[in-house]
């Protein structure tokens, strides 16, 4: 178990830097030129000092070489626009990210699981029917037209919610909150159609076993049956999803951010593409895609402690 | 003939498949069929007739350019449609041949996959407006961007079903008599992957539409002028209390499309692979 979390841990670093290699290329093969855009229309002259400042005249291989070196040393960049090192600026906007990321989690737990459950219960009922009809469709749903829709009802309609932008929770709990509200909901809805299909299918195997059937004959009452005996099984690859849901709604709620003008991270890196600001893009990046490494590497450990089945290193 | 009825009634008796595949047919031939018909211009400008209410002669209304908005509808459908075709086929092409190999040859397989392992680690949509920026034409780059983030995934399925069908018995009795690799990978093992290729693509075909919806609604995926489904609602999300109709219909097509992809995944499941658990498509 040990020496498996170790070989793990080892392996990340030449995936890391494999990583690093890659972003920079695809960044560098992005036509346009920053500084261009920087200027605007200003002289040639001022265009080659800046572009030695940044470090843009030397040859592409040596900038590989700077990048991957400092990478090593834990340093991103610097902005070309946002006068502010690259990590800084991804540091200052992951709480938005994380707190819109747990809220979204939330919502889609509370409503993901009771409903796989209900329909679990009675398979192939109205009951199922009906919840499997609103999973498929929450399937099918773009976020960013539920959040419309959301936003046309309870903010435009109701007004009970504002309709973009983000209140710091040190601007008090309930505008925080309220900020919130609609983008997390909007991910929750989705994300709970699909946590309710996974709970359903889990929830159909686990009362089919034997154990189930014997908990029944002793006489234990339904209720004990389901949330005790069955749900506990039951919830495993729920987990498991969780995790990874987790770690894709850190970098892929970037949707849902630019809907809703939430400055988190992921909306960050869109408006840095839009400007060119090539080292945003590229730690950006590095920065999510190690998070999901590192997210994964956490579900891999974190499960084979919860399963004890699982066995790792030993070849089966 | 005998032979097709029986398809036929399997088809109408597996549900998702029959009303999956009746509503993506609709609505395939309303996108194709339609400016054949009806006369669609999606893209002059008419500045006297800006965010006009639905009425007679725009049947949904004008967007804040007074262009038609049925017409963008419909062309960008067209848009939406062949870009999530063009990605069904170039991940088809690019996953099962790498899938093939990789499973097949177990030293391809050690540096594939490392690299997929990579590829897998991104977050797909963010890796695909970064590649999509560095393409002129916005519209191919999309499908060649979406082709590039969703290949690990048909590699990912369709290698651990060569991996199984490897060490079949008829696999190594070919082997043994002396047929040569590639003809084992051609013509015995990928005939077996068939099944899981193609529910694996129809689940692909509707993240496509929805990936590419997604990039182009904030605005980093298909370029104005060309319309697409994502990029009318990007552009109608400003305009929500004024021109509500902008966004229901663009935003019903995608769901409708997505929502009838989904169903025939389902029911190709249902009928090809019985074990398999029902229903896993969604990513971002």
């Amino acid at each position: 178990m040990f020496s498996y979390i170790i070989k793990r841990i080892l392996i990340l670093i030449p995936t890391w830097i494999l990583l690093g290699i890659l972003i920079f290329f695809i960044i560098n093969m992005i036509p346009g030129d920053p500084v261009a855009i920087m200027l605007g229309t200003e002289s040639a002259e001022n265009a080659e000092i800046i572009r030695e400042r940044m470090g843009l005249n030397k040859p592409i291989v040596e900038r590989l070489g700077i990048w991957i070196f400092d990478l090593l040393r834990g340093d991103l960049g610097e902005s070309y626009f946002l006068g502010r090192s690259v990590a800084q600026s991804i540091l200052e906007r992951i709480p938005v990210t994380l707190s819109l990321a747990f809220f979204g989690m939330l919502f889609s737990v509370i409503i993901g699981i009771p409903l796989g459950i209900l329909a679990s219960l009675k398979p192939n009922s109205l009951r199922d029917t009906s919840i499997m009809g609103f999973s498929l469709l929450g399937i099918s749903i773009p976020e960013f037209f539920l959040g419309l829709l959301l936003i046309y009802a309870l903010s435009l309609g109701l007004n009970l919610f504002p309709s973009g932008g983000y209140s710091p929770l040190s601007r008090g709990a309930f505008s925080w909150i309220r900020s919130l509200f609609l983008p997390s909901l909007s991910i929750g809805i989705i994300w709970s159609a699909y946590i309710a299909r996974l709970m359903r299918s889990s929830m159909l195997e686990v009362l089919n076993q034997d154990f189930i059937t014997t908990a029944r004959a002793k006489g234990q009452t339904e209720y004990i049956v389901v949330m005790k005996h069955a749900l506990r099984n039951g919830i495993l690859p729920i987990v498991t999803a969780i995790g990874m849901i987790f770690a894709l709604l850190l970098s892929g709620a970037f949707i849902t951010e630019y809907l809703f003008r939430l400055p988190g991270a992921g909306s960050l890196i869109i408006s840095s593409i839009k400007k060119r600001d090539y080292p945003v893009v590229q730690g950006g990046l590095l920065f999510f895609a190690s998070s999901i490494l590192l997210v994964n590497l956490l579900v891999d450990i974190l499960y084979a402690f919860i399963d004890p089945r699982i066995k790792y290193g030993k070849k089966s | 003939m005998k032979n097709i009825k029986n398809h036929l009634r399997q088809w109408r008796k597996n549900r998702s498949l029959f009303i999956g595949s009746i509503l993506f047919l609709m609505l395939a031939t309303t996108v194709l069929l339609v400016p054949y018909i009806i006369e669609m211009d999606a893209f002059t400008l008419q500045y006297e007739k800006i965010l006009n209410a639905p009425s007679k002669s725009h049947p949904l209304g004008t967007d804040e350019f007074g262009r038609d908005v049925l017409s963008r509808i419909i062309i960008g459908g067209r848009v939406s449609l062949s870009i999530g075709m063009q990605v069904m086929i170039g991940t088809t092409f690019f996953g099962v041949l790498i899938a093939l190999l990789a499973g097949y040859f177990d030293k391809v397989d050690m540096v594939v996959m490392r690299f997929m392992d990579i590829m897998m680690a991104f977050p797909s949509l963010l890796l695909a407006i970064a590649l999509v920026a560095t393409f002129r034409d916005s519209t191919f780059g999309v499908s060649i961007a979406l082709t590039v983030v969703y290949t690990p995934r048909t590699v990912r399925i369709v290698r651990s079903q060569v991996l199984v069908l490897k060490g079949e018995q008829y696999v190594e009795a070919s082997r043994s008599i002396g047929v040569a690799p590639l003809k084992i990978i051609f013509s015995h093992i990928l005939p077996g992957v068939l099944p899981v290729l193609i529910v694996q693509e129809t689940f692909l075909f509707a993240y496509a539409i929805l990936g590419e919806a997604g990039i182009s609604f904030v605005g980093v995926g298909v370029q104005p002028p060309a319309p697409s489904w994502g990029n009318i609602l990007g552009d109608a999300r400003v305009l929500l209390r004024e021109a509500p109709w902008m966004i229901l219909y663009p935003g019903l097509g995608i769901m409708c499309t997505v929502l009838s992809l989904n169903l025939i995944g389902d029911g190709l499941r249902e009928a090809l692979d019985p074990k398999r658990q029902k229903g896993k498509a969604r990513t971002i």
